[in-house]
């Protein structure tokens, strides 16, 4: 009797315990409203007086923050990684402003038409190279250098990632050390955006290979720091250039990177003073830092968005992917005008994203091609389900879901549900399921699913749902580089459909977009040297999107990052962030107040 | 005995090669693939892309592949990452040794306090203590490591400012032992938890199980001190059953121990090993998986020769 009345407590004990764990936990994951929206959108601070030269503090060493670990191999033109890391030690010829207008940086000025740069047939290019510049080893920069980068990256013994551009070009030479002839075997529209890098021919052209060189684990170029120490996933340690050509500068005399795989804990080591800024976050990780003393943000809004991909040919079946067939509901351009009008998109920048990014309305918002007259799309829910109707999608069973009752594509009675794909990142989750509410509301069921990046992107013979056509709506982030030529023809242009694993298998364009007057725009654009012809022709792009919708635009993402308020000049020689460089370009500029 | 260990090791040789095929084999069934890394989100265009797939060599079969990569890897050649394009073999030769520390400090820490807390619970059976160290090791094998270890850094890096929060050690000073120690505690701690709450149960159980047999009712009957009882009789009985795991647990510290890595920014395999399954970057996960087999076979025939020598009723012909 006292053994069972014993047990008998054990049970109930557990049994309670249990209960009461369980119901403690949340049921549903929080929904995006529950989050308090700070009180205004954040104001910017007001950009720092730059101090006079004499009045700036020297030396010291600035420690960052990253999460993503290329390895120990820096060499700019291997892979298609980031550049950040070789920003510090490699300049180029040309820069961008914050208004993507270019500057020249080892060019004393622009080649242009007008002042002869640039040739009538735009095939040769002519720079002026500055005078003075050195490498951190004391060498001279001359056009050898520039020569050298160019034949270098065409090498075929050399590991290159992209050449695209640098196939174009036939010829460099160099009349005098500090004049560059660039001559194009047809014209090249982005010329601008190369080289990439300058790379130092004194030190390269001793190999016949620049795949197993020292230099690419310690880089030294004509920017303001060279690598002494590259610890592999640990850090890499810059020093100061001491030849280097902008007077005064740099004011610090150490620059390290590390690595933090995870960033809560890199966070947490920002706040604790060990590293001082934290590269390359995202919205979501920002909200501990609004309005936190001490801490800034510093938040570069440049042309990379994140848009809802939709794919206009059927998903499914032995057709998936080919553009004669067309996707029973996304098909119809109303059904997508309609997916448009009924997102909120404001209500996610404010809510979700703490007012620090913009509502997005082209694929290239900033820069000398953007058009500031687009508008973004209206919110308007009433208009959206008009639209559908109006299009032979109506609820006629009452479930909430509407189905095709004369519709242009689908069959009769076929429901309007699609899937919603994206990858695994908290933020992305908190928008897909605001989505699914806001397109629940006008009658349409969507299924929110992550994927894979190789899902999502691979190659046809990869399984890749973009380039198999075997998706709905996906959801990412995709970025224009100051000159949309190549990236723009590359996503929407006719040819690059995706049709099998050897027609076309790794092109980019998913959403099946075939539009006679983009392709004949983007077709004269490739071979016009007139830069304002271009940007016409561009700004007429941008407003054939917005028109048609192979994509819904929904925010702008900015480079984020998170610095300790002592850490000054970050913002180079301006006022604002500048989205089409690296934060550590103008590291030069940078110094420590303490 | 020799012999047996002879036989044993070349046993192995076939093993290692059955699961190097196994493993390439199953690298070319998962979708995706290296080329996964050069998506169209980083400017990859098509030709690039077939460019890199030949200079890569997977235009190739994959038997010709995997023959290829093994004869190169006999003779020392571990290839190089298909991402990063670094030497497998520098990569592993800096990884390694930091894994090893870490992991090492931390099995060794586990061990000594799993076992201690694991023969006084049971010589102490029932007792105020035997439940407060019952209570510890379920909390102990319970906490997720990686909460742990982001709990450890608010508290003693942010708060306290008393253990830096990442890295191994500090960077731009000389080499310092204290400071080495400084920067293992926390990581150490983190991970040899899990293993420490393990061991003390087993041991427990284990060591009760003995305890109540016969043979040491006549250890005591003798006269011996307790202590004689417990450590001569009793515990080499016990460990038997944690050679076991203990054998099976070791291995991993050759593989890494991926979140503890992360959480503490130490750059060591396990780190390198998930970074290289997401890339699918073959030379490195097959370099990995080899070494981590290579340690899983050289452990189980050390568990099986310490069985020998702790109990004399095993013997191998």
């Amino acid at each position: 009797m006292k053994c069972l009345s014993k047990w008998a407590i054990v049970i109930f004990c557990v049994i309670a315990v249990s209960l009461a764990v369980g119901c403690a936990a949340p049921a549903t994951p929080e929904a995006p409203t529950a989050t308090p929206p700070p009180a205004a959108t954040p104001t910017p601070p007001p950009p720092p007086p730059t101090p006079a030269p004499e009045e700036i503090p020297r030396g010291g060493t600035l420690t960052m923050g990253m999460w993503e670990d290329p390895g120990t191999n820096l060499n700019p033109y291997f892979g298609f990684t980031i550049h950040y890391w070789m920003a510090p030690a490699l300049q180029r010829l040309i820069g961008r402003d914050p208004d993507g207008n270019p500057y020249p940086v080892l060019a004393t000025e622009i080649p242009t038409l007008q002042n002869g740069g640039v040739s009538e047939d735009g095939k040769t290019i002519t720079y002026n190279l500055r005078e003075g510049v050195k490498w951190a080893d004391g060498e001279d920069f001359t056009c050898e250098d520039v020569k050298f980068t160019f034949e270098a990256v065409k090498n075929p013994d050399n590991q290159v990632g992209s050449r695209l551009g640098y196939t174009s070009v036939e010829t460099v030479e160099c009349p005098d050390p500090l004049t560059a002839v660039v001559k194009y075997s047809e014209f090249y529209a982005p010329w601008m955006t190369l080289p990439l890098f300058v790379i130092p021919e004194h030190i390269l052209s001793q190999y016949d290979s620049w795949n197993d060189v020292d230099w690419n684990q310690y880089l030294l170029g004509t920017g303001p720091f060279y690598v002494t120490e590259n610890v592999s996933g640990d850090h890499v340690t810059f020093e100061k250039n001491p030849y280097y050509w902008e007077e005064g500068k740099p004011y610090l005399d150490k620059f390290i990177i590390r690595y933090f795989p995870s960033r809560e804990a890199g966070l947490a080591l920002l706040e604790a003073g060990e590293i001082d800024i934290f590269f390359d976050l995202t919205e979501a990780d920002m909200a501990p830092y609004i309005d936190k003393p001490g801490v800034v943000i510093y938040s570069a809004q440049g042309n990379a968005m994140e848009r809802l991909v939709l794919n206009q040919s059927v998903p499914t079946g032995p057709n998936h992917g080919n553009p004669d067939y067309p996707h029973p509901i996304l098909g119809d351009l109303q059904v997508r005008r309609a997916i448009e009008l009924a997102i909120d998109k404001q209500a996610i920048v404010d809510d979700l994203l703490y007012g620090l990014a913009t509502v997005a309305t082209s694929e290239y918002p900033r820069g000398w091609a953007a058009d500031p007259t687009l508008e973004p799309s209206e919110h308007d829910p009433e208009q959206a389900m008009t639209l559908l109707k109006e299009a032979g999608w109506i609820d006629e069973d009452g479930d909430g879901i509407r189905e095709c009752h004369g519709c242009l594509y689908a069959e009769e009675g076929t429901k309007a549900e699609l899937s919603l794909n994206t990858t695994t990142l908290k933020l992305r989750e908190l928008v897909g399921s605001f989505l699914v509410e806001n397109l629940g509301d006008v009658g349409i069921l969507v299924h929110f699913e992550t994927r894979t990046p190789t899902e999502l992107w691979g190659i046809w013979e990869e399984g890749g749902n973009g380039t198999q056509g075997t998706f709905d709506i996906q959801m990412w982030t995709d970025f224009t580089p100051i000159d949309p030529q190549d990236s723009m023809y590359n996503k929407y242009h006719s040819s690059q459909i995706p049709l099998s694993a050897t027609e076309c298998g790794a092109c980019w364009n998913y959403e099946r977009f075939a539009n006679e007057e983009f392709d004949r725009l983007m077709e004269e654009n490739a071979a016009e040297p007139d830069m304002e012809v271009r940007k016409e022709n561009f700004q007429r792009i941008w407003r054939i999107i917005q028109e048609e919708l192979p994509v819904i635009y929904l925010y702008n993402r900015g480079q984020i990052s998170v610095l300790n308020d002592y850490v000054k000049g970050y913002l180079g020689p301006w006022d604002e962030p500048d989205p089409f460089e690296y934060l550590t370009t103008y590291l030069q500029d940078f110094y420590l107040e303490k | 005995m020799t012999s047996y260990i002879a036989r044993r090791l070349l046993q192995s040789i076939p093993l290692l090669l059955g699961i190097s095929v196994l493993v390439f084999a199953l690298l070319q069934i998962i979708p995706g693939g290296p080329l996964g890394h050069y998506m169209r989100v980083q400017g990859a265009n098509p030709e690039d892309i077939e460019r890199i797939r030949h200079q890569l060599g997977l235009d190739q079969p994959a038997p010709v592949q995997y023959l290829r990569w093994l004869s190169r890897w006999l003779r020392g050649d571990w290839g190089k990452s298909y991402i990063t394009r670094e030497s497998v073999r520098e990569l592993i030769a800096f990884r390694l040794p930091n894994t090893l520390l870490l992991l090492g400090c931390s099995f060794t820490l586990a061990l000594i306090v799993g076992i201690s807390a694991g023969i006084v619970a049971a010589v102490k059976q029932y007792s105020l203590l035997d439940n407060l160290l019952t209570i510890f090791s379920f909390i102990g094998f319970s906490v997720p490591v990686f909460w742990l270890g982001l709990i450890m850094i608010l508290i003693f890096t942010v708060r306290l400012n008393w253990l830096p929060g990442g890295g191994m050690y500090t960077l731009g000073e000389p080499f310092s032992l204290t400071d080495r120690i400084r920067h293992l505690a926390m990581p150490v701690l983190a991970a040899a938890l899990y293993n420490a709450g393990i061991y003390s149960r087993y041991l427990r159980s284990s060591l009760l199980e003995v305890i109540n047999l016969d043979y040491i009712r006549t250890a005591r009957a003798k006269g011996l001190r307790e202590r004689v009882v417990l450590f001569r009789h009793a515990a080499r009985n016990a460990l038997i059953p944690l050679v076991t795991i203990v054998a099976m647990d070791l291995p991993y510290i050759f593989g890494g121990a991926v979140l503890t890595e992360t959480i503490f920014s130490w750059p060591g395999m396990g780190r390198q090993f998930w970074k290289a399954a997401l890339d699918q970057d073959y030379p490195v996960l097959l370099t990995m998986v080899m070494i981590v087999s290579t340690a899983v076979v050289v452990f189980n025939l050390l568990a099986d020769i310490v069985y020998a020598v702790l109990d004399p009723r095993i013997r191998y012909d």
